[in-house]
């Protein structure tokens, strides 16, 4: 595979690989960085990958591991506030508005039970698939799911409509 | 699938269904194959230069052996060689290089020293002789005081919440069960008052006089109080659990800025209770970065939340002395920014894929030109207060 090929890929995938970088750390600025990071690690190994194939999963792998490591570092020293910017939905159902704060939950969780979420709930991954992304068992994969889950269902539960989660 | 996992799919789907703004592929492999072969550059430059080294007779092991300062460019282990190149347009800042090749972190001082940092530090704070690197706020990791001289020196194993006054000399820290306040003196951490500590939280400020104490959870507070050390020990105010104030920083005039559910911005005074001394409502202020107060006091910068940015955050600065009548950012600049203010007029931001010089007049984003900073993404070193 030659550069084009890089380019190529790029402008194909980039787009999908920036909307997973967003839900992994939470801000489009963010995840400008962290998908050009990965780009850049992705290219750096470029000649050895080999297949097409090979190169998304290479990709998807250093946004997830480089989100969970010194980029979830650099992050923490951000403070937010305790009233966060309302997000307009479309409809203003009920529902809506619980999934939004849903998501302001998931923000709040640690970088790597974010990261199993966005990878079970958004890309669909198998718990294998999510295992060896993460570089981590098939086990830890179950637990922290679970303990992402759970946190979520304690934050929201005195919020979520009746009959929603029943 | 649960009703949960259900709901969170959607959710998920939900934020990511319309980018606010256009996504930008145009450069990004661009700008990838550049950093590549500069990246590439680098690690044949260091080979070469760590074979002449060890040819020469194995300078390179006494002298790793014995610093960790290097020339810049940093993140390089070989610590020789090659004349620095010269920045075109030095920012006065002090930054940290978070490398796109996972070698170590390092710190560009405004001076154009290359520092390696010692582990890998979730913050650096500079302080007035040299630089603080600590672990994740709240949990006791190492944590050393770089010296301006180089030297290092641990701090207490079991430290953790470590704050730094506006002077940027007198620190507050909870460490062994207690809550302490000292002074970077001499090579020394001195401890100058002592208190034991409540079962969780500590400092989350300190303006030299106050302690602003507390444990974030969740965008509130779980509790929050104030230790004031000249009035001996700490002890507990009632009521002062699941409070929503969330304290941003201390004033150089020794108060504390804060933010209250529906984008509140207020001014506490410590001495008195935290009384609220002035307030503001309706700004959709978002989250703050470190080091939000400019070093004369007068202007706050910010993540801020336009009405018609589709929930997008930019950087935004806010006057101090007239916000609380206008109740409207003083400027809003044309994204989010990681900042640091360069001057009392001046910011430095950090997009990611550079360096920009943001100012009170104008919205547009002057380029800063630092020749390396391709290798990673640098970010502005937090200032004390």
């Amino acid at each position: 595979m030659d550069e084009q090929d890089f380019r190529d890929f790029v402008a194909a995938r980039s787009p999908a690989l920036l909307r997973t970088a967003y839900l992994l750390v939470g801000d489009w600025h963010r995840a400008e960085d962290l998908l050009q990071t990965a780009l850049t690690k992705t290219y750096l190994a470029w000649r050895r990958l080999g297949r097409i194939e090979a190169v998304e999963a290479y990709t998807r792998k250093v946004l997830v591991n480089t989100a969970t490591s010194w980029w979830r570092r650099q992050w923490t020293g951000e403070r937010p506030t305790a009233d966060l910017p309302d997000t307009p939905g479309p409809d203003g159902l009920d529902a809506l508005v619980v999934r939004d704060e849903l998501w302001q939950q998931v923000r709040q969780l640690p970088a790597r039970q974010r990261a199993v979420l966005v990878l079970r709930y958004y890309e669909d991954q198998s718990e294998a698939e999510t295992a060896r992304l993460l570089g981590v068992s098939v086990g830890t994969v179950k637990s922290q799911t679970s303990r992402a889950l759970g946190t979520l269902r304690v934050q929201l539960g005195t919020r979520i409509p009746e009959g929603m989660d029943r | 699938m649960t009703p949960t996992e259900d709901d969170l799919r959607r959710s998920l789907n939900r934020q990511v269904a319309v980018p606010p703004t256009a996504p930008e592929t145009q450069g990004r492999a661009d700008r990838a194959i550049g950093a590549a072969r500069t990246i590439r550059r680098r690690r044949a430059l260091a080979v070469g230069a760590a074979a002449l080294v060890l040819a020469a007779g194995g300078v390179f092991a006494a002298t790793r052996g014995t610093s960790r300062d290097v020339p810049l460019p940093p993140a390089d282990p070989v610590p020789t060689v090659g004349p620095t190149p010269p920045l075109t347009d030095s920012p006065r800042l002090d930054l940290v290089l978070f490398p796109r090749d996972d070698r170590d972190i390092s710190l560009w001082s405004a001076e154009k020293r290359g520092i390696v940092l010692p582990k890998t530090p979730a913050h650096v704070v500079k302080v007035a002789d040299g630089w603080l690197t600590l672990g994740d706020y709240g949990v006791p990791e190492p944590s050393f005081w770089v010296r301006s001289t180089l030297e290092r020196v641990p701090l207490p194993a079991d430290i953790s919440h470590v704050v730094v006054a506006p002077d940027g000399r007198r620190v507050a820290w909870r460490s062994d069960g207690r809550l302490a306040t000292g002074t970077l003196r001499d090579g020394k951490l001195v401890t100058e008052n002592q208190t034991p500590a409540p079962a969780e939280g500590g400092p989350l400020a300190y303006t030299g006089q106050a302690v602003y104490l507390g444990r974030p959870n969740n965008g509130g507070m779980e509790w929050h109080d104030i230790w004031v050390p000249a009035r001996g020990a700490y002890a507990s105010t009632p009521g002062q659990v699941g409070d929503q104030t969330t304290v941003l920083a201390p004033t150089p005039d020794g108060k504390f800025l804060a933010v209250r559910p529906g984008g509140c911005l207020v001014l506490l005074d410590p001495l008195d209770g935290l009384r609220t001394v002035k307030s503001v409502c309706g700004l959709a202020v978002g989250a703050l970065r470190d080091q939000p107060v400019s070093p004369d006091g007068r202007y706050l910068a910010a993540m801020f939340t336009p009405a018609d940015s589709g929930g997008a955050s930019h950087a935004a600065v806010f006057d101090l002395g007239t916000v609380w009548e206008t109740a409207k950012p003083l400027i809003v600049y044309g994204r989010g920014y990681d900042v640091a203010w360069e001057s009392a007029g001046t910011l430095l931001g950090s997009d990611g894929t550079g360096l920009v010089r943001l100012r009170l007049e104008s919205v547009e984003p002057v380029v800063v030109r630092a020749p390396g900073v391709d290798l990673g993404i640098a970010r502005p070193v937090r200032q004390p207060g």
